[in-house]
């Protein structure tokens, strides 16, 4: 298991008002999430450890930033990525060949329709440790339709009953590549796939490793409670199905509450760079059949607590 | 003229630029008509609006007659005051839901006016377009759900969750509409169920009703390609098509205030998709 490295700034992260003057202009989005950033390249805050501090500190808050019209290379692109730790590649999608770490999304126009299927998740937490985060460039994309949504899983926990948050509180659920990607293979494929990736546990509600905040943490990726079979929880076989799938499902339909959300149309060279322990995401199929392409650097985040 | 429109999303929304409402004619009219009934949301923007003129371009549409809103407290009844504060323990329209569609005839077409932003944004509006809902169902499930009907009343909003009774000696409306309708004007198919309404299906079981509704429910919720999502900004003007959507206005701006005035065109009776 590789080692998340480089998980703080060098400086600390404090966004100062006359700097953003000169620099970054940061144009919120919604009142929960997402913000637009302008005036700066990802090329130069690449090897700007300034720069790079005060868009580490705006991830924090928005926990979504914005970019638009970055006519930078891949190397470039992933040269930023790499700043905030090592990357990692996809097991089912494929990377760039001459840049490692770089995962192609491309659609095509002989792309099946079942190809475009989506689900609010948060990326790859079929892993022990799921990624810190991802820098999304937009390739190429319709005029158009493939709209991506995030979710504030902060503001998810936040809101939701006393009743709720005490009942989940060391609750801790498996998540599995098995049930999801894995739902189209062959039974062989399948298993060949479970077995290299077998399903990690995690928290319901995780704790984040800068803020302190916690963070509702369970998405289409989660496939059951791990701990809820207990004397208080279960009086009968029933409740653990019932009440346990309905408490899943309930969860799990935080993230589609409009109020926790930010939606984002793509251009050519857009880039979204998202905070992956805190939020959830949703790349919307209205556009088939149509060529999208994106990619995305996805960097090895820590294991969730 | 031809009007200047920008997709906002494949199926549903579209901006129009360069028009200003207080000079529609009927000929515009009848444009933005048959924009609405191929976009089903329109936003204008830059519009400069009296209330005179708001509900003199709304009668272009519908019946021509226009919806007087039971709760309005605008001091004219034609017109809806949408007001959130920080004294507010909801926000009008905080759910899915298709306005007032516990009425035998429902609203057309709602034109919503935005009168004060929330200071430092938000307050979006979303929308969702009800005849790719039903269009996105399993070919069994769209011909099960084409047999039934649905009760649509009006104290599950209006009582039950804002606590406001009818006026003396009345009742809020009730009606019992098909599942699925034809639209009024392009006799389309449309899914015509909402969870601010709707509170059960008839002729099934009561839990037959709750699983079905859910399913239903959670098919619009869950389904982003369906959706729309709007951005207000001062002296913006959004119409919709009422019977073809449902909507959702976010509240992410509280403690902020957001003032909007509504003014809706009356519709038909709706008929059961043949």
């Amino acid at each position: 298991m590789t080692q998340a490295i480089q998980r703080r700034p060098e400086t600390p992260a404090v966004v100062r008002a006359h700097t953003l003057q000169n620099s970054i202009k940061v144009e919120q989005l919604t009142c929960s999430i997402g913000a637009e950033l302008s005036n700066v390249s990802l090329a130069a805050a690449a090897v700007d450890d300034t720069l790079l501090a005060e868009i580490r500190s705006l991830l924090l808050k928005h926990r979504v930033l914005f970019f638009r019209d970055q006519d930078i290379s891949r190397a470039e692109h992933v040269a930023f990525a790499r700043r905030f730790g090592e990357l990692e590649d996809h097991p089912v999608a494929g990377s760039d060949p001459d840049h490692p770490g770089l995962v192609r999304i491309y659609k095509s126009l002989d792309s099946k329709k079942e190809h475009y299927e989506n689900a609010f998740h948060c990326d790859a937490t079929w892993r022990e440790c799921p990624p810190f985060g991802c820098v999304l460039r937009c390739v190429e994309t319709p005029e158009v339709g493939g709209d991506t949504i995030w979710v504030n899983m902060v503001e998810a926990y936040k809101k939701l009953p006393d009743s709720v948050k005490a009942r989940i509180e060391g609750l801790r659920a498996k998540h599995s590549i098995e049930h999801t990607f894995g739902a189209a293979m062959p039974p062989e494929a399948r298993a060949k796939l479970a077995a290299q990736y077998p399903a990690a546990e995690h928290p319901v509600v995780r704790t984040h490793p800068e803020t302190g905040e916690k963070i509702l943490f369970v998405c289409g990726f989660a496939s059951h409670f791990v701990n809820y079979h207990t004397p208080q929880n279960v009086r009968y076989g029933q409740d653990f199905t019932i009440e346990a799938n309905n408490l899943m499902n309930y969860l799990i339909s935080q993230a589609e509450i409009p109020e926790y959300q930010v939606r984002f149309r793509w251009r050519r060279n857009s880039f979204a760079f998202w905070d992956n322990r805190c939020t959830q995401h949703y790349a919307v199929q209205d556009y088939w059949p149509a060529v999208r392409k994106m990619e995305r650097a996805g960097i090895i985040g820590d294991k969730p607590y | 003229m031809a009007l200047e429109l920008e997709q906002l999303t494949r199926v549903i929304g579209s901006e129009i630029r360069g028009l200003d409402l207080n000079q529609v004619d009927a000929t515009m009219a009848a444009k933005i008509k048959t924009a609405l009934n191929e976009r089903l949301v329109l936003v204008f923007r830059d519009q400069v609006l009296t209330r005179d003129a708001h509900k003199r371009f709304a009668r272009f549409f519908g019946t021509g007659q226009l919806q007087r809103h039971a709760l309005s407290r605008s001091g004219d009844p034609e017109i809806l005051d949408v007001k959130t504060d920080k004294d507010s323990k909801f926000t009008a329209g905080e759910g899915w839901h298709t306005d007032v569609s516990c009425e035998a005839a429902p609203i057309s077409a709602s034109m919503l006016y935005l009168t004060r932003m929330p200071e430092g944004g938000g307050g979006d509006t979303l929308f969702a377009n009800m005849i790719e809902a039903y269009e996105r169902l399993s070919e069994p499930v769209k011909a099960f759900v084409r047999t039934l009907k649905a009760v649509h009343d009006g104290a599950l909003p209006w009582k039950t969750i804002y606590g406001i009774d009818p006026k003396p000696g009345t009742t809020y409306p009730r009606y019992e509409h098909p599942v699925v309708i034809r639209h009024p004007d392009t006799d389309r198919e449309v899914l015509f169920v909402n969870r601010g309404f709707t509170t059960h299906l008839t002729g099934v079981s009561l839990q037959e009703s709750r699983f079905l509704l859910e399913m239903l429910f959670n098919h619009i919720e869950a389904s982003p390609q369906i959706q729309c999502r709007v951005q207000w900004r001062p002296n913006t003007l959004v119409m919709w098509d009422n019977v073809a959507t449902q909507h959702h206005a976010v509240w992410d701006y509280f403690p902020q205030s957001r003032y909007a005035e509504r003014v809706s065109s009356l519709g038909v009776e709706l008929s059961a998709a043949a």
